[in-house]
């Protein structure tokens, strides 16, 4: 079952999604985090963040909505913490995100220096704070610029996570990879919001969060189909994967690999059933995984 | 901390809204200790979508026992849907109600509250209990707590015993005893918590722990989705938690 994302090959092609996995460790009594694909961990600032005032989720119809605010201990603990995963034998692929170009570039420079990191993933759904706020991922020109400043200082390979909350993913996406992404994870949360109609508040503190959850599998599906058209880079999908069927969908539009994000919470050991299960379905299948990719028929 | 497979065998109703659950595990969770939980999760629903966390009542071998008052969908359905049925449960996680070696140990405890605290004499040596409903119609579990402990019962309305807020009969106690070398194990809605608080405060009483509760998607500090607001920072519940001293949550 392994697959390439460009220059580098994984065991398989399941991975959680930066955010429902913490760093990784915390999840390590429910299966050995070898196995995976690879490991991506909770997305890491330059300086701690404390993340939004609480509630911070809150639970909707076939998912989630979330304004954790992206809270994280910062680079420097972030560091020390990567020694603990000394012993893992699988792709370290560490999110990172800023909120000017200075410090996704500090951060890229960094990070790529650390030798437990096997690749970095670029969270671009980042409000530009020098830009008035504006997010990094929904401006096509501000994105090619972005990713080849840290591409200059970054000697591991460079995964873009797009934000769906924009006008034409594949425009961004195309972007991507002319600054020289070696691919790009489809996609992030969708914006979204509920109301108490009780108290006649938001559910949120923050007003709106990101939607995550089986709900949102079929628009992140054609957010793939669309993108694995016009790219040549690998397309990584992203979104509502809950059950092995889900997965064999987003391979079969074209999708190298898989991330798994809201259900690490509904089933902590979803990853590791589903790679078993692949394996299963692609043995009585008589199919390899290569045979499984890209093969939609439309 | 284990994922298993659970069926729920048994189901008794206590009152009109309460009901215990018996749940067969696949794999023992081991141990538990006053104030820990669990979290349950619905295989393959999309309402209710995130797992839900439960105070252990009882956790004996490879049973499970949760006491639970249907406030949601997810509660309504473990309370409603046919025997047998099957769940994912997770645990044993979050910390639990600490052990002093001075002072005398009382409980108090604010309607469904009583579920994590119920437990404690099998722990620690409990000097009093005060627990309190609402009303005659939404108390449970009272024979048990007879049998079990020194026991002071109210209901708001007096429609069971003694009248009043159980707050007030534990204030009542603290004047009686006139010092401050006392433990004090508390569970209920947070106004609850916090009106025990207050009265601690009042007393000079350092040992206040309670169980708090919150929504949570995960239970083990990954999803960052239980923090609650302290004048200390943001807290969260299932790692660090659930049971505090009051003086960390409230200031």
């Amino acid at each position: 079952m392994k697959i390439k994302i460009g220059d580098l090959e994984l065991k398989n092609p399941f991975m959680p999604a930066s955010g429902t996995f913490g760093y990784g460790l915390e999840y390590s009594d429910f299966g050995d985090l070898s196995r995976l694909g690879a490991l991506v961990t909770k997305g890491v600032s330059l300086t701690p963040r404390k993340g939004n005032k609480p509630p911070r989720i809150c639970e909707v119809s076939g998912g989630m909505l979330n304004s954790i605010g992206l809270e994280n201990i910062g680079l420097e603990e972030f560091k020390t913490l990567l020694c603990d995963l000394k012993d893992i034998d699988t792709a370290i692929v560490v999110n990172f995100f800023g909120n000017t170009f200075e410090e996704y570039i500090e951060l890229a420079a960094q990070l790529s220096k650390q030798p437990k990191v096997t690749a970095l993933e670029m969270n671009i759904s980042c409000p530009n704070i020098k830009q008035g706020g504006i997010c990094f991922g929904t401006d096509e020109n501000t994105v090619q610029h972005l990713v080849s400043e840290v591409k200059k200082v970054s000697e591991k390979p460079l995964w873009v996570k797009l934000t769906p909350n924009t006008g034409d993913i594949t425009t961004i996406a195309v972007a991507a990879e002319k600054g020289g992404a070696d691919a790009v994870v489809v996609a992030n949360t969708y914006l979204g919001m509920a109301v108490d109609i009780k108290q006649k508040k938001p559910k949120l503190a923050n007003i709106y969060g990101g939607f995550s959850g089986p709900a949102i599998k079929p628009l992140t599906m054609y957010n793939v189909f669309r993108c694995v058209k016009v790219l040549t880079i690998p397309v990584i999908a992203c979104g509502g994967v809950t059950a092995l069927n889900d997965a064999i969908e987003y391979l079969i539009v074209g999708a190298k690999a898989i991330q798994v994000g809201t259900a690490n919470f509904t089933n902590p050991a979803i990853l590791w059933e589903l790679i078993e299960k692949l394996k299963e379905y692609l043995a009585a299948e008589n199919l390899s995984i290569d045979d499984l990719i890209g093969s939609l028929k439309v | 901390m284990k994922l298993t497979q659970g069926v729920v065998f048994n189901r008794k109703k206590l009152n009109d809204k309460t009901f215990e659950i018996h749940i067969s595990l696949t794999d023992s969770l081991g141990e538990f200790r006053s104030g820990n939980f669990v979290m349950l999760s619905f295989e393959n629903y999309l309402t209710p979508f995130l797992p839900r966390p439960f105070s252990i009542f009882d956790l004996t071998g490879n049973v499970l026992k949760l006491v639970f008052r249907v406030v949601g969908k997810g509660t309504e359905l473990l309370a409603t849907t046919k025997l047998p049925f099957s769940l994912k449960v997770w645990g044993v996680l979050g910390n639990s109600f600490p052990n002093f070696d001075t002072g005398k140990n009382v409980v108090v405890a604010g309607g469904l509250g009583l579920v994590p605290v119920f437990s404690l004499n099998r722990f620690v040596n409990i000097e009093r209990f005060f627990v309190g409903y609402k009303n005659a119609s939404e108390a449970f579990l009272l024979k048990e707590l007879m049998a079990n402990y020194n026991l002071t019962v109210s209901t708001d309305d007096g429609s069971l015993y003694e009248k009043g807020f159980i707050t007030e009969h534990f204030e009542r106690y603290l004047m009686e005893l006139g010092n401050n070398l006392l433990n004090v194990y508390a569970c209920g809605p947070e106004p609850f918590i916090k009106r025990v608080y207050e009265i601690g405060k009042k007393y000079n009483l350092n040992n206040i722990y309670a169980s708090f509760e919150t929504v949570m998607a995960c239970g083990f500090g990954v999803c960052l989705g239980c923090a609650v607001e302290t004048p200390y920072g943001y807290v969260k519940i299932c790692k660090k938690g659930p049971v505090f001293n009051v003086k960390e949550i409230f200031g």
